[in-house]
């Protein structure tokens, strides 16, 4: 039995050796037909599922998160994701194996989802965002979680106050715009969710679900809206109501260097 | 001339929502594709659970130190780790780095080897639970302690582990439907991208809560055909 244990080990160290030196394929893309017929990784219920699904001949496998599939593509199990730009951006940060290309595929808008036919948290919503871009807090809020040099630093939160409250549903592994810092979920959502709540008098609460899973729980009412890098698309705005924009970006690739 | 029938808006509004969900974005496909890739997880992980479980068993009631301890070391650290968090655990820190990359391959390993501990469980206390007499009349009648075990202790404990074993089985199934978190398409997974490509949370997930529902039942029903079958013998 001892010897069928050092066996075993031994076999599985030497396959973690094999692992560490082993060479996965270089996968080159430089136009979208180059994604066909590759195994492609994407965030479920994201933009970048839809796009892939319907555009592309691939073998496509949804994750609960971008890093999640960032993990998948290191280990060899994916060969390249479709994500949303900074999400993306982020990652590739953090991973010195992989990095991005840019197809220039369709912009999106970000924009904050309220459950339909609520105008009136449309209309409350839109208003501080007018504010907020007129009055420059909106280009502080994108200059602290943008910034040139790629040091965030988190705006002080906004003291929201009340014995009401107004809950924003997330997914925080979206880096800058929702992520955990240590115990905290901040990001740009968080903030500009914080200026919303202030600017109605409520108290902000923080509902951290799975993206797939926002949706539904606006319909049935668990949250108040949705703020979470969530792109407007056709199909979405049969279900809820989107505020005006506050961010364009776009889904781009990540592969292994 | 208007014939107004009670419920007809509901029923027709029901059968819009089954439409747009299930038919015509072919919705159906994709729940029997993840239905198919639930039983198959299912299927095989039970039968590497059986396996695992049957050897680490015999290993506990070895009264063979070293074989014992494997055993309970195992039983302790899988039964002390919820399923979802050991399945991630394969996929990204142990099977995944070593060139393991097929997601169902992993399911059905991490399933697997998560059932052999509850099933050595079950498998020692059927063993266990039958009279000692009946290893000392076994013996007693010239049979050596291999054959008392194979001919006398172990048919009586399997009818005695059936229902336990049976709802180990139905747990199985049911817990594969954490498989999404490693991006594997089973049935729930499957029922969360049509929810995604709809936004129609009811349709989805009721319509895999049933198909849930009828194989537990199915199951049940097979195991107590068993159950009766191997009853017979009680009676004579």
């Amino acid at each position: 039995m001892k010897k069928l244990l050092t066996g075993a080990l031994s076999l599985l160290m030497a396959a973690g050796l094999l692992a560490g030196c082993k060479s996965l394929p270089k996968i080159e893309v430089s136009s979208v037909e180059d994604l066909n017929g590759l195994k492609i990784g994407v965030q479920s219920g994201t933009t970048g599922e839809t796009y892939a699904k319907e555009n592309l001949e691939a073998t496509v496998s949804g994750f609960k998160s971008g890093m999640d599939a960032a993990l998948d593509l290191k280990n060899g199990g994916l060969d390249a994701i479709i994500l949303d730009e900074l999400p993306a951006k982020s990652i590739v940060a953090q991973n010195s194996d992989l990095t991005i290309v840019d197809l220039d595929l369709e912009p999106e808008e970000y924009a904050i989802a309220v459950k339909k036919g609520n105008t009136e948290l449309v209309n409350q919503i839109n208003a501080t965002l007018a504010k907020m871009k007129e009055d420059g807090s909106y280009d502080a809020l994108t200059a602290a979680y943008m910034p040139a040099d790629g040091k965030i630093t988190i705006p002080e939160a906004l003291a929201t106050e009340g014995s009401e409250t107004l809950t924003m549903g997330t997914n925080a592994a979206f880096a800058p715009f929702e992520y955990l810092e240590g115990t905290e979920i901040v990001g740009f959502d968080v903030s500009l969710s914080q200026a919303i709540a202030a600017d109605q008098g409520k108290k902000l609460v923080i509902e951290n679900m799975e993206f797939d899973a926002l949706i539904s729980a606006l319909s049935a009412g668990q949250v108040d809206f949705v703020a979470a890098g969530m792109s407007v698309t056709p199909e979405r705005l049969e279900n809820v109501d989107f505020t005006d924009a506050y961010y364009s970006s776009k889904q781009v690739i990540i592969l292994r260097k | 001339m208007v014939h107004i029938v009670p419920g007809a808006g509901f029923l027709s509004g029901l059968w819009e929502s089954i439409y747009k969900t299930l038919i015509s974005t072919e919705g159906w496909k994709v729940i029997l594709q993840g239905l198919g890739t639930t039983l198959l997880i299912a299927l095989f992980a039970v039968v590497i659970g059986t396996v695992l479980g049957c050897l680490l068993a015999l290993c506990k009631i070895s009264g063979i130190g070293i074989l014992k301890g494997i055993a309970n070391v195992y039983t302790t650290v899988i039964r002390g780790i919820p399923v979802v968090t050991q399945l991630m655990i394969f996929a990204f820190v142990i099977l995944g780095p070593v060139g393991v990359t097929n997601k169902v391959l992993i399911a059905i390993i991490g399933f697997g080897v998560n059932s052999g501990a509850y099933v050595c469980e079950i498998f020692r206390a059927g063993i266990q639970g039958v009279d000692r007499g009946q290893t000392e009349a076994g013996r007693s009648l010239g049979l050596s302690r291999g054959q008392t075990m194979w001919k006398i202790v172990l048919p009586q404990a399997v009818k005695a582990v059936l229902p336990t074993y049976t709802s180990e089985f139905i747990a199985l199934i049911k817990e594969t439907s954490v498989a999404g978190y490693i991006a594997v398409t089973e049935l729930t997974k499957a029922g969360d991208m049509i929810r995604n490509a709809t936004y129609n949370a009811w349709i989805p997930l009721l319509t895999v809560a049933a198909i849930y529902l009828l194989m537990t039942l199915g199951l049940t029903k097979l195991f107590g055909v068993f159950e009766r079958r191997l009853a017979r013998s009680d009676r004579g």
